[in-house]
């Protein structure tokens, strides 16, 4: 460290050996910030310099214990000052004691706070980190009927802690790692020694090792710096705010990330079925989860086909239609002014608009743009005979299929390609529509998450992996091919 | 610095090869609300060739129940020489494209048909718009643009009146036959049977029918009327078979799915009993003498329901019931005998398709007979045989009249 060349206005990376110049260079160190308090105080008539960062440290007890300590009659010997203190008179939390100013700049700004007593070569860290933290809350995004309500927090500390509660076995291994040169964010790996592929950890620790970013302030930074594919709709690694679903991965063999400062943890390998499934699927009994979990992929299907099916069979296949259905749209097309592309386009882009702008909004008002949405969009456009009522069952359609795919990131993707579906369609009808699903089925199979194949147990096909992919079979039918193999 | 301008070289192309798509993008399309729907088409004898009536679903408000004035569908009507050019013809009063593919029923006109069928169902066989599964239909004794201009009750739109009819018609009644245009060709095309095809007629007041009035009435003035089935000879109409003669034809087809059958009471000829066959199966075995064709043996084999008993007569004996169910095996027959033997006689032509059974089993003694068939048909010698099982007789077990009587 010390034999880093020296950078220009930088100031030598030791500790001085004096207060005055210590509090300077921490000062042209760390700006002169006003959050930075510096304060001096006497340690058994000896003159200190304690410093801290307002709100990341809370140095209360230190400052207490020092000030407190009574002069000792055995022993006032001021050249190991920092042993007394360290053995002594603090009461809680880790002390270190460095040379390198660079260390304790370092540790400041983590919410250490440094004690400094004149005339010596290097300073005492004590943790002090004291944030002001959330609870633990409900996780707001995958909510469930039966199952665990607790979603993780903001601290990377609580959020381990979350997991480590639901697996009390000595092979879960966490390693930390601080990503972003400018945030320089704790970020942790979890897995199962033995359970884990420790090929496909070594890869993800040098795809880790390789990420060269200034800020990491969310998981997002780290998805997209480690995910295999970057230019794929689709989402190959899994996210969630569930300490329950984190932690079924990691038992399943698969390997977290944590970041510090968000609750959505990541998970690697992410194959395609898994963002089909939700963790209440093993919840509930299994019957009732192999159904839900069929209607979401038949939901996934009605999602992204709806609308380029219908753009296509009424643009270019009407004899497929039933002859009163096919009577029936033709007369509520009637004196719509669009093509059927252009229609369902409007209403797709206005039921986006929607949507973003519900997100966006304060709740009170939000609920009131779903209103004027429906009541505007759904009947007055209709009635004008600017859109036919077919149009808008299903283009509502759609959006309720979307919103059954218990997977955000995926419904988003099918939002997007929805679009190049009704383009295809609107151009070249059914034919249209089956290459570019073609195009899809290609494209999903050479997919990759950390090596594994995405679409794997469907493509390439195992019998033996299929009872927890399209269907979720009991768990005696489960465990007995564990119990085997 | 030779890869970038490699690999934008290969988005070049991508983006020329994509752009290619949009030349023959769109190349097909047609908008609903550019169609004309034609859901029937009449084809008559003309001058010119042939006249060409389509009946074209007007949309102003066929999607809701028809509670305003305006009419639910139009015909339109144009010569030419053949029927696409007369379809071509009729673009000048339509303002829509012509749309084919939902057309439900095919009507000829009584003396086009009699002139022959080939010329036009080669256009309509040919052309990809059409399907093959709709019903052809022969007008009785009118021309083919009457019965696509009568306004029906309960169907706003005629052609789907037309066509569900003759679905539960056939279905239900026996007397009708729902031949496609797949079928028609199909025995077109091979030997050893001819066609037949149901007819329709306007009954009634044929000018009087084309207008909503019949919408406010109880009793139409006119209606279109099953009238049971055209005999054809190759192409060319020949004759009408009536009721029990289509019947006995359908028996034959194996087309019959339920109908109804009735004969006197054994002892009491102005009372009748009334039976529902069921499970109807008809059997044509040949009869070989060495290599000679000597006859066919028909079995018909059904399966009855009571329907209605008008006699005294004491049903819960297992005597009555066999009683009954020889009864109608007698009837059967002697319908039956009574029409194959008519129409050998009058008509030459193979209807039951009795050669084309011929040239399954043996069609090596089919040979012999394939180039004359139509004179061995007439004087082959056809045994009818049935068998009937009376399975329900009803929520009750005696008849009403007997206990009446008892009391």
């Amino acid at each position: 460290m010390n034999d880093s060349a020296p950078q220009s206005q930088r100031p030598d990376p030791e500790v001085p050996a004096s207060l005055d110049e210590l509090q300077a260079s921490l000062q042209l160190f760390l700006g002169d910030s006003s959050d930075v308090v510096y304060r001096n105080i006497a340690f058994r008539r000896m003159p200190g310099l304690i410093v801290y960062i307002e709100g990341m440290a809370d140095p209360r007890h230190v400052i207490e214990a020092l000030l407190e300590a009574k002069p000792d009659e055995r022993e006032d010997s001021p050249e190991r000052p920092y042993e007394t203190i360290r053995t002594g008179v603090i009461t809680e939390g880790q002390v270190n004691e460095t040379d390198s100013l660079e260390e304790v700049c370092g540790d400041l700004l983590g919410g250490a706070t440094m004690i400094y007593m004149d005339g010596c070569r290097s300073a005492l860290l004590v943790s002090t980190k004291s944030l002001k933290q959330r609870a633990v809350q409900e996780a707001t995004s995958q909510s469930v009927v039966r199952g665990p309500r607790e979603g993780f927090t903001e601290d990377l500390v609580d959020n381990i802690a979350l997991v480590r509660r639901r697996i009390q076995h000595p092979s879960l291994r966490i390693r930390k790692f601080k990503i972003g040169t400018k945030t320089r964010t704790l970020t942790a790996v979890m897995y199962m020694e033995g359970k884990a592929d420790p090929a496909v950890l070594s890869e993800l620790y040098a795809r880790l090792e390789r990420i060269k970013l200034e800020s990491v302030l969310e998981s997002s930074y780290i998805e997209e710096a480690i995910q295999d594919e970057r230019y794929s709709p689709f989402p190959t690694v899994y996210n969630s705010e569930r300490p329950d679903v984190i932690a079924s991965a990691v038992l399943e063999g698969r390997i977290a990330i944590l970041v510090d400062g968000t609750p959505f943890v990541l998970v690697v390998p992410a194959l395609f079925v898994q963002f089909f499934q939700s963790s209440e699927d093993y919840y509930q009994r299994s019957d009732f989860s192999s159904m839900v979990r069929l209607l979401r992929y038949f939901c996934f299907a009605i999602s992204l086909l709806t609308p380029s099916v219908y753009v296509a069979v009424t643009t270019y296949h009407q004899e497929m239609i039933p002859p009163p259905l096919l009577i029936s749209l033709i007369g509520q097309r009637e004196g719509i002014p669009f093509p059927a592309f252009v229609e369902a386009l409007i209403m797709e882009i206005t039921f986006e608009v929607l949507r973003e702008a519900g997100i966006r909004l304060p709740k009170s008002i939000g609920q009131s743009v779903s209103i004027v949405g429906t009541l505007v969009i759904g009947q007055a456009a209709v009635e004008a005979g600017f859109i036919s009522a077919a149009m808008v069952i299903v283009v509502s359609l759609t959006a309720i299929a979307n919103f059954a795919l218990p997977a955000f990131n995926v419904a988003i993707s099918i939002r997007m390609l929805r679009f190049a579906l009704m383009a295809a369609a609107a151009m070249f009808g059914l034919f249209g529509v089956m290459v570019a699903m073609i195009m899809l089925a290609l494209h999903l199979s050479s997919l990759e998450s950390m090596g594994v194949p995405y679409m794997s147990s469907l493509a390439p096909f195992k019998l033996s992996r299929q009872k927890d992919t399209l269907l979720r079979l009991p768990r005696f039918l489960r465990l007995r091919r564990s119990g085997r193999s | 610095m030779e890869n970038r301008t490699r690999s934008r070289a290969w988005i070049l192309i991508a983006l020329l090869i994509s752009l290619s798509a949009l030349l023959s993008g769109c190349w097909s399309k047609r908008e609903l609300n550019e169609l004309g729907v034609v859901v029937a088409m009449g084809i008559d004898l003309h001058p010119r060739g042939y006249k060409v009536t389509a009946q074209i679903v007007n949309f102003k408000d066929a999607g809701k129940h028809n509670t305003s004035d305006v009419m639910s569908v139009v015909t339109y009507q144009a010569a030419g020489e053949s029927v696409p050019e007369a379809l071509q013809r009729m673009l000048s009063e339509v303002p829509r494209q012509l749309y084919m593919s939902h057309l439900r029923v095919l009507v000829f006109g009584e003396a086009m048909a009699r002139q022959g069928l080939t010329d036009v169902l080669d256009f309509v066989a040919r052309n990809h718009q059409f399907r093959t599964d709709f019903p052809l239909l022969v007008a009785h004794r009118s021309e083919a643009a009457d019965i696509l201009r009568v306004v029906t009750p309960i169907e706003s739109i005629p052609a789907n009146s037309l066509f569900s009819s003759i679905l539960v018609s056939s279905k239900k009644w026996a007397a009708t036959g729902r031949i496609t245009l797949q079928q028609f060709i199909t025995q077109l095309d091979r030997g050893g049977s001819d066609p037949v095809l149901s007819g329709v007629e306007v009954v009634g007041d044929k000018t009087s029918g084309t207008t909503d009035k019949i919408w406010h009435t109880l009793k139409p003035n006119a209606m279109i009327h099953h009238s049971g089935l055209a005999i054809f000879k190759r192409d060319k109409l020949v004759g009408w078979l009536k009721e029990q003669g289509s019947k006995t034809v359908n028996y034959l087809l194996n087309d019959v799915y339920t109908t109804n059958a009735s004969f006197k009471c054994p002892d009491d000829e102005k009372q009748a009993i009334s039976m529902q066959l069921q499970w109807v199966k008809s059997r044509i075995d040949v009869v070989l003498k060495g290599e000679e064709l000597s006859g066919f043996n028909v079995n018909v084999y059904a399966e009855a329901n009571l329907d209605s008993v008008q006699c005294p007569m004491d049903i819960s004996q297992s005597a009555a019931i066999s009683a009954i169910e020889r009864k109608l095996e007698e009837r059967i027959v002697d319908v039956f005998d009574q029409h194959v033997s008519k129409i050998q006689k009058r008509y030459d032509v193979d209807i039951f398709g009795l050669g084309e059974v011929l040239h399954r089993r043996h069609p090596k003694v089919w040979k012999k007979y394939k180039s004359d068939w139509d004179k061995h048909f007439k004087e082959v010698d056809v045994t009818i045989r049935a068998q009937v099982k009376l399975r329900r007789v009803g929520s009750i077990v005696q008849p009403l009249k007997k206990d009446m009587m008892n009391r």
